[in-house]
């Protein structure tokens, strides 16, 4: 009896040593890695996450773990739930719109941004942002197949009744793109103008889908002539499908800009290496990476030179800017009143 | 008195088992009714059109369609049957752009959606409708010709008098799994097409007022417990050898068969045909392709598993109560909210996909894949159960050797159904933030990047795996129980 007790104190005790060994090394590869909270375009495959986790373990000692997230007010809101138990150090993805709507529900790191990095000049404000850093950007504005026998070169152009039920937008309530297009209508009218111009548009629309992809999707299956998307989207096709097929419109009123952004949450556990991977995704490589994999033009200059990003016209933008709560409010509101009523 | 306490307890751990998106709901947010009436009676309004019109096609065409389907010879018919329940197993994003190449342009709103949802359920309501014309029309149809009743006299006389029961379980079906859509209204809708789960989803994402959401989820859920409670019900009835009359035999149904055919598979394969030009791209993600199929096989043996237990426990339940759990009416709760339920409730790391997955998937379709195919062939067991209770045999021998036996075919349709919507899923893991690559999730990840074809490669890739899946599944279940057999005597 008494080997027996002593064998199983034995057996005890190497497991314990074993917990407490195991632990103290999970607890030391967890010190050096850091969680980064991303959509799964920017993780998958053929997105930039990979090549940029490569790249970035490659340069320092610090392991990437990306988390894929499907929806940022959803992932905001578990940061927020889980509060000191969250592990996300990095959130990338949010555009200026979340900036506003979301993004408060957290306290998020002023984050320190290595010198020598020069903005393009379009970021305006948002290369100054103190709390979130850009690391990608693209005007937008309606692609089309080169075929299209409409002209379309303004907003007004759109109401072409050779267009009706032929243009795939977004819901704006759901879909950034959707919301772009709606501040760019809002920005380019007057209040009266704008609504009116809606109330219109919203005969011309195929449809309001929940997000980029469905509309996109639904462009490419030939069901509408026209999407509202990155003027970056013909680059896609050119280099991926070799269809040269697509163009994207240039239109007199200046388009608007769609714009990522990096963000610390205050809770982060690994706050300096996270604040160095946001400043590596500014380096030229880490821009060039994001550039040819997400599609999306680079935050600093020179890096899309020799590309066929380079061949892309410089597009007239309107200035970037961070709405208030209230104003996207009333737009959206405006925009489902009109949906309830007229549109589809 | 033990016995007692062991039977309830096993009672209400199953029905709670399938509350545990509401008690996590009460977990994190102080719930307050927040129902906006004139909102909730525009998407109920919405509802009801999009599902009673649907309903009501549907159930009517699925009556000459299945006259159509009665006319082909034995294995002809087989195959038939087979295809007529692709619409409803291919997930919903499949159907909408098989309906928008078929459709140009697509009529987007009400009508677009019902076309939809007709499109999708019509081949399933063809084989309800069989099933119970098969079952319970026995010889009739042949003494209504010797009797020279005429075919509008048998059908007002002895077709609808006794179906009449079966067809309005079947138009509740059908409405039920209109009522709690959601990717086919989102999309296809419009504004004026919001139905009560696009509304729970807008509180969500959009108002993110989890109290409103919770308010919509708990007033659906109890519709259609409600529903199903007091309206699914199959009279039962001992079936009677089946024999075709000329008057159950119809040619119009028929080639309206091989239309509905032909519009849909051929929509789909002209989809798949094109996407074959992209198959030099496919190969650049056969090794995600590799891990991700690994990782589904390994979730699937574990969910099958869980749903097996489920199913034992289930069917204990049953015998100690002499009725089925009322969990069995908690049909289509909203994907929405047990989604993100789970996300908030479990950490978002690799380590607990499986349990989430499992979770979520058995809780959204255990009930209602139960209630479809096992609920009412083990009712009809019922007086054998009797018996071997009265000759003293155990639960583990009555489920086995009674009901597993003589279910065994209702049940490889159960789990056919379970594995195909568990390997093609992907809306419910996204919403649960699952992180590691599944069949559904590398199929979403082509369809919401500009990679479509591939979508429409990995949907084809997705149905040799679930019928490989299936074949494994089968042997599984033979050798498991050879060996108990072995094992017995």
């Amino acid at each position: 009896m008494r080997h027996f007790i002593v064998f199983v104190v034995l057996v005890f005790g190497a497991l314990t040593a074993f917990y407490y060994n195991h632990g103290d090394q999970v607890k030391n590869i967890e010190d050096k890695k850091i969680h980064v909270y991303a959509s799964s375009s920017f993780i998958a495959k053929w997105g930039p996450g990979p090549e940029l986790k490569e790249l970035f373990e490659k340069q320092n000692i610090f392991k990437v773990e990306f988390v894929e997230i499907s929806d940022m007010a959803m992932a905001i809101q578990k940061i927020s739930f889980e509060n000191d138990a969250s592990v996300a150090d990095v959130v990338l993805g949010i555009d200026q719109f979340d900036v506003t709507r979301v993004a408060n529900k957290i306290k998020w790191r002023d984050i320190e941004r290595n010198s020598g990095v020069k903005f393009v000049e379009n970021l305006g404000p948002a290369a100054v942002e103190k709390t979130f850093v850009p690391y990608d950007w693209a005007p937008m504005s309606f692609v089309a197949r080169k075929s299209l026998k409409t002209s379309v070169s303004s907003l007004k152009d759109l109401l072409a009744p050779e267009l009706k039920n032929k243009i795939a937008l977004q819901d704006p309530r759901t879909s950034s793109p959707g919301l772009q297009f709606l501040a760019w209508v809002f920005e380019s009218k007057s209040g009266e103008d704008a609504i009116k111009y809606l109330k219109q548009m919203s005969k011309q629309a195929h449809s309001f889908s929940p997000s980029w992809s469905a509309s996109y999707g639904l462009f490419k299956n030939n069901q509408s002539d026209l999407v509202f998307s990155y003027v970056t989207s013909p680059v896609y096709h050119l280099v991926e499908d070799k269809d040269d097929q697509f163009l994207s419109i240039e239109t007199t009123e200046p388009l608007p800009v769609q714009v990522e952004f990096a963000g610390i949450p205050q809770t982060c556990k690994n706050c300096e290496a996270a604040e160095m991977f946001i400043n590596f995704m500014l380096s030229p490589e880490a821009q060039k990476i994001i550039m040819q994999k997400n599609y999306m033009l680079p935050v600093i200059a020179h890096v899309k030179e020799a590309t066929a990003f380079d061949a892309l016209k410089v597009y007239k933008t309107l200035p970037i800017k961070f709405y208030e709560q209230s104003k996207l409010d009333k737009w959206i509101n405006t925009w489902v009143e009109i949906r309830k009523n007229e549109g589809i | 008195m033990k016995e007692f306490k062991v039977s309830h307890l096993l009672r209400y751990s199953l029905l709670l088992f399938f509350l545990i998106p509401y008690a996590i709901f009460l977990f994190y947010y102080k719930f307050s009714i927040d129902i906006d009436l004139s909102e909730l009676l525009w998407a109920l309004k919405n509802t009801l059109t999009q599902s009673t019109l649907t309903a009501l096609i549907v159930t009517a065409l699925s009556i000459p369609l299945s006259q159509g389907l009665i006319l082909l010879p034995e294995r002809l018919q087989t195959i038939v049957k087979r295809l007529l329940i692709v619409p409803q197993i291919l997930p919903a994003l499949y159907s909408i752009l098989i309906a928008f190449s078929v459709l140009n342009p697509f009529p987007m709103g009400t009508m677009g959606i019902v076309f939809l949802f007709v499109l999708i359920d019509l081949g399933f309501a063809t084989l309800m409708t069989y099933s119970v014309t098969t079952e319970k029309l026995g010889n009739m149809s042949v003494i209504g010709e010797v009797y020279s009743l005429g075919r509008l006299n048998f059908f007002k006389k002895i077709y609808f008098p006794l179906l009449k029961q079966d067809l309005i379980v079947n138009f509740f079906i059908i409405f039920i799994f209109c009522l709690s859509s959601f990717s086919i209204p989102l999309i296809v809708g419009g504004g004026r097409g919001t139905n009560l789960e696009v509304l729970i989803y807008e509180k969500i994402f959009v108002d993110q007022n989890w109290s409103a959401a919770f308010s919509l989820c708990a007033f659906q859920a109890m519709a259609i417990f409600f529903l199903s409670f007091f309206l699914l019900k199959n009279k039962q009835k001992d079936s009677e050898p089946f024999v075709a009359g000329n008057y159950l035999k119809s040619y119009v149904g028929l080639g309206v068969i091989i239309g509905y055919l032909g519009l849909y598979l051929g929509g789909y394969f002209i989809g798949l045909y094109k996407s074959f030009f992209y198959i030099s791209f496919a190969s650049m993600y056969v090794w995600d392709l590799y891990d991700a199929a690994i990782f589904t096989g390994k979730a699937l043996a574990v969910y099958l598993t869980v749903n097996f237990i489920i199913l034992v426990l289930w069917l204990l339940d049953y015998l100690n109560n002499k009725k089925f759990n009322l969990a069995t009416n908690l049909i289509s709760a909203s994907t929405v909210l047990v989604g993100f339920t789970l996300y908030l409730a479990f950490p978002v790391t690799r380590e607990y996909d499986l349990i989430k997955m499992t979770l979520a998937m058995s809780i959204l379709f255990f009930p209602s894949l139960f209630k479809l195919f096992l609920q009412k062939p083990i009712e009809d067991l019922r007086q054998q159960i009797l018996v071997a209770e009265v000759y003293g045999l155990s639960k583990p021998q009555i489920i086995i050797e009674i009901i597993f036996r003589q279910i065994s075919k209702q049940m490889l349709l159960w789990v056919s159904f379970l594995i195909v919507w568990f390997i093609s899923e992907y809306a419910v893991l996204k919403s649960l933030g699952v992180q590691t690559q599944t069949l559904g999730l590398v199929t979403e990840g082509f369809l919401s990047s500009y990679r479509l074809p591939l979508a429409y490669l990995m949907s084809f890739f997705i149905l040799i795996y679930w019928v490989g899946a299936l074949a494994v599944v089968s042997l599984i279940l033979r050798v498991a129980y050879v060996a108990y057999k072995k094992l017995t005597i």
